[in-house]
């Protein structure tokens, strides 16, 4: 089952798998409007260039200043938001720009939300991308058919920003300690849709890349996406491809095969880790629609370039087509996994293998669960010959669930310290991320160790007072009224943990089905397989290998992979959680390591 | 003179056992059920968070909606004292009952044993004050812990034989909300099982059903002293019956009602209703000799098909589940129910968020789960069933064992076909 998982897996990325997009709300009519950006507008836009380039280099609140004054320049509704925001590790405070196009024909409940923030995801200036949207309030002031508001952003910082204005827009703004965020002075309606720019420099692209990936693994309906696909193909031509990786395409099907393979891994990496990809994600959170469009010169690559005039024509059409939308993007899919811009594949073809992966746990657990009742020794009868075999309405052997229970009642408070550990400021100095984490991996393992030695002393004080017992016995009645023994306790803790780890498999895939697949295709293994066992070599082997499964091994990996210092990933992963929310960090804390922490009791635990 | 019965009871089982150890315990047990109580209720977002959670807080039972009188610190202490009030009178039901049992037909075993008793009364409470339902809905401060009180104050008083407060406790449950008036069938029948006269048994029902509605009707008369009027008739009842809050809940109505047209909902929620008390009559009848049994049956009834069921609902019905231990082994399906609860609690709460606020997902995901696990909670009663029914056959035709070898006589598969 776990091989029929893995290929149905494998093949998800197969052109036979996945299908061509196609856009499946008829409002949409992408590329149908007339666009009214023209060669002037892409003149005004090279002169807001240079203007941004100046002031591009000022303090935050200065810039923010000037942009406010150039958007009321068009005649656009306009203010700053200014934000703080203190995480455990860093302390950030920005200041975000905004103005409000009121749509002449509109009474104001609906708006569309255009944004860019200051750095783009380069860590360059995004200069293209604000004097796109100031050419753009330019143009659109001019038109008289919108029936949304059009709400322009540029956020400060790197995800803060946005988020700090998001919060503000939906009334959730805070004054804590922790985080301030300014009431808005200018607001619309409720936002239906949202573009996110990003356009570093001030050159020209020959390529464009989808963000798409949001909070926690959400992604925005499929129709976004085909909306900007469909532009691209005629009205404004643009190479487009999903993130930044351009892969020339090849008739060679195994080839093909690889590219789609290799696409299809780096959107499930994006969505396991549950960090957004670009502003966009954070739209997301609020139930709006939203990706990024990132520009990209890549070298050597044969596309023609396109400058600020394609650019704009087609941002253009882009929100021309989503003005034309009667309500939220519904119609499309919310569940799925591309492995090109126009290929997808749908939740039905993908949850499968996941489901099969839990149901083999499922299945094991329950072979297990049937090896500590009367099962095996029926069998054994039967293979014998002996038809008497007595078939009893009950189990002639208890459960025992003491040593179990309490196994993974201790590893999840352990690991509910873990993550209060890691997010809590105690105030010592030289209080590091990585200092806790240290503390918490003392914790965990401190938690093995005196499971596994509690369990081997409790093993052996049975093992004697049956020896006693049994000597009475002899000596009072026969052996056959004799209890047979309940099964050893790593059997049930073994059952215990497959079949929630099957419930997490199970449960999460529909959170966050990239997550979901990574965290059961890394424990698929170990957790079948891994048992108690006489040799020291081959338990020593299962507990390193666990180790490197456990969040801590597994954090070295990837500091490794990415040749980035521990500390560094931590906080990556702390910051992630503590201003974005993800749940990654939870995740891992309350519900991966204390099944792994259970693991390594359960191969530690005495064979008997 | 009801505190004396009390201690008299628990005298006799710290005499039984070992007595230092065993009330060592249960202040143990007991005073980490409190302290766990009270230190959930420190945070003050959890207990939000659990309160505004449709699984735990239905519209009848949900603490948000009654205007909140006193300080909230009491009203806290006062859920606290509740559950374990609960859990206290669960292990003294068991105490009683081993009493009862102790009488019972002993059934012999495989290997000419004899069956080894059901849980003691600690182990009883220790699992109503650490099921995690249980803590959730106190915790999520759901009004229903009161009716749940009064039923096992019933249960209770009717094991003990005390006709009037055991009506009582069944009338003010009916009182608090409706559906416990079918445990007055039970009651009736704890109280009438130690009459062997026929004539007897039918006085002691007759006594308890006049008393029964004269404490309904006091308590009706009560609430229109206070209130002032009849309107809180309609306001209560007419929701119950009427469901006319459809706000989604684990239950099985809401989905139905709201795709309804309006000339077919009378009639389709008097089936609906109809089902939900039918079960009494052949329940009490088939299994008249266990009424603890038939008490358990009926609350996972009304869990399962009441109009608002909510996880306080399963705390009660997992909560008497023990009380009936000593079937626990003939059980099938232990593994596959658990499964089930896990799951749906699990899903529930990700299936709203996916329908209410990612929005990726629609009503139907969370109505399935509300499927799944009412299908837990019907695998539940079959299965409790079939073990008890197992366990009365076990008992009334004791297999023909030679004393030879005592695997003889034993298969009884083949009877069973």
């Amino acid at each position: 089952m776990v091989a029929v998982s893995f290929i149905w897996l494998l093949a998800l990325p197969h052109q036979g798998y996945s299908k061509r997009t196609y856009i499946s709300e008829n409002a949409l009519l992408p590329g149908s409007a007339n666009v009214r950006f023209d060669y002037s507008d892409s003149l005004a836009a090279e002169a807001y260039r240079d203007t941004i380039q100046r002031i591009s280099t000022l303090s935050s609140y200065e810039r923010a200043q000037a942009l406010e004054q150039e958007f009321s320049k068009i005649g656009l509704k306009a203010a700053t938001q200014n934000y703080t925001l203190n995480t455990s590790t860093d302390s950030k405070r920005g200041v975000n720009t905004y103005a409000v196009f009121y749509a002449p024909r509109s009474d104001g409940t609906e708006a569309l939300v255009l944004s860019a923030s200051w750095t783009s995801r380069d860590q360059t200036p995004n200069i293209n991308a604000i004097s796109m949207l100031l050419a753009l309030g330019r143009v659109f002031k001019r038109c008289s058919h919108f029936s949304k508001d059009i709400i322009f952003v540029v956020s400060d910082g790197d995800a803060d920003g946005l988020q700090a204005w998001l919060k503000a827009y939906h009334g959730n703004e805070e004054n804590t300690q922790d985080r301030t965020e300014e009431t808005l002075r200018v607001r619309s309606g409720a936002i239906q849709a949202a573009l996110n720019l990003d356009f570093s420099g001030v050159g020209d692209y020959n390529a464009m890349g989808i963000f798409f990936e949001g909070v926690n693994g959400q992604l925005p309906n499929l129709d976004m996406i085909n909306t900007v696909a469909a532009i691209t193909e005629g009205f404004a031509p643009v190479e487009l491809t999903l993130h930044d990786e351009l892969i020339p395409y090849t008739p060679n099907l195994t080839k093909n095969y690889l590219n789609s393979l290799k696409r299809m891994l780096y959107m499930m990496k994006y969505q396991a880790v549950g960090s957004p990809t670009g502003n966009h994600g954070l739209y997301l959170k609020y139930k709006i629609d939203a990706i990024t469009l990132y520009g990209f010169d890549k070298p050597g690559w044969h596309s023609s370039r396109y400058s600020l005039f394609r650019l704009g024509t087609l941002i253009e059409s882009t929100v021309r087509s989503l003005n034309n939308l009667l309500e939220h993007l519904h119609q499309s899919f919310f569940f799925y996994l591309l492995s090109g811009v126009q290929r997808y594949t749908s939740i039905g073809l993908y949850m499968p293998p996941v489901i099969i992966l839990g149901v083999s746990f499922i299945f094991q657990a329950l072979s297990l669960w049937g090896h500590s009742s009367d099962l095996p020794s029926e069998l054994a009868a039967t293979a014998a010959g002996n038809k008497a075999a007595v078939a009893l309405p009950y189990s002639l052997r208890s459960r025992n669930y003491k040593v179990a229970s309490s196994v993974l009642a201790m590893s999840l408070v352990a690991g509910l310290t873990t993550f209060h550990l890691l997010t809590q400021q105690f105030g010592f100095p030289g209080e590091t991320p990585l200092l806790k984490f240290a503390a918490s991996v003392g914790v965990c393992s401190m938690l093995v160790f005196s499971a596994v030695s509690s369990a081997h002393v409790r093993d052996r004080i049975l093992k004697s007072t049956s020896l006693k017992g049994k000597s009475v016995d002899k000596t009072t009645s026969l052996s056959s009224s004799a209890e047979p023994a309940p099964a050893a306790d790593w059997i049930i803790l073994k059952t215990f943990i497959l079949a929630l780890s099957a419930l997490i498999v199970t449960t999460l895939s529909a959170l966050n089905f990239s997550l979901a697949v990574s965290i059961g295709l890394i424990i698929v293994f170990p957790y079948m397989t891994f048992r108690p066992s006489h040799y020291k070599v081959l338990s020593l082997i299962q507990i390193v290998a666990l180790i490197a499964i456990s969040p801590p091994g597994l954090m070295f990996i990837a500091s490794w992979w990415h040749s980035k210092d521990m500390s560094q990933v931590l906080a990556w992963v702390l910051e992630a959680y503590e201003v974005l929310g993800t749940w990654l960090l939870p995740t891992i804390c309350c519900v991966y390591w204390p099944l792994n922490m259970a693991a390594m009791v359960m191969v530690l635990l005495p064979v008997s | 003179m009801a505190l004396t019965t009390v201690d008299s009871a628990g005298d006799s089982t710290l005499k039984r056992a070992s007595p230092t150890p065993r009330s060592l315990n249960a202040s143990i047990i007991f005073s980490t059920a409190l302290a766990l109580r009270i230190a959930l209720f420190q945070f003050p977002a959890l207990t939000t968070l659990l309160a505004g959670r449709v699984e735990i807080s239905t519209p009848i039972t949900s603490f948000k909606r009654c205007t909140p009188t006193s300080r909230p610190l009491l009203v806290n202490l006062l859920y606290v004292a509740c559950d374990l009030l609960i859990g206290y009178m669960l292990s003294q039901i068991t105490v009683l009952k081993d009493k009862d049992s102790a009488k019972a037909l002993k059934i012999r075993q495989f290997g000419d044993r004899i069956e080894e008793p059901g849980m003691d009364g600690l182990k009883v409470a220790t699992f109503y004050l650490f099921n995690p339902y249980t803590i959730a809905s106190c915790i999520g401060r759901s009004t229903i812990l009161y009716s749940n009180m009064a039923v096992v104050a019933g249960i209770w008083m009717g094991m003990k034989g005390n006709k009037g407060l055991a009506m009582f406790s069944v009338a003010a449950a009916a009182y608090l909300s409706l559906y416990p008036a079918m445990l007055i069938v039970p009651v009736v029948l704890l109280l009438a099982r130690n009459d062997t006269v026929q004539d007897q048994k039918k006085k002691m029902a007759l006594q308890c059903v006049t008393i029964f509605t004269g404490s309904l009707a006091s308590l009706f008369l009560l609430s229109y002293v206070l209130v002032g009027s009849w309107d809180f008739f309609s306001s209560v009842y007419g929701t119950i019956l009427m469901v006319s809050d459809l706000t989604p809940n684990l239950g099985l109505f809401w989905y139905f009602f709201i795709e309804m047209f309006d000339q077919f909902r009378p009639f389709f929620i008097l089936v609906f209703q109809i089902h939900v008390f039918i079960f009494a009559a052949p329940i009490s009848i088939k299994l008249r000799n266990h009424p603890l049994f038939v008490a358990f049956l009926l609350c996972t009834v009304m869990g399962t098909f009441k109009g608002y069921p909510s996880f306080g609902d399963a705390s009660l019905y997992l909560g008497l589940l023990p009380l009936c231990s000593e079937i626990f082994k003939y059980m099938r399906y232990t593994f596959l129910i658990v499964n089930l609860f896990l799951y749906s609690s699990l899903l529930a709460p990700i299936f709203w968020y996916l329908w209410v606020y990612v929005g990726s997902g629609n009503a139907n995901f969370f109505y399935a789960i509300g499927l799944v696990y009412g299908i837990g909670e019907i695998i539940l009663m079959i299965d409790t069933t079939y073990a008890l029914a197992r366990r009365d056959f076990e008992a009334q035709s004791p297999p023909e064992t030679s004393g030879e070898d005592p695997s003889l006589g034993w298969d009884r598969e083949v009877i069973q076909k």
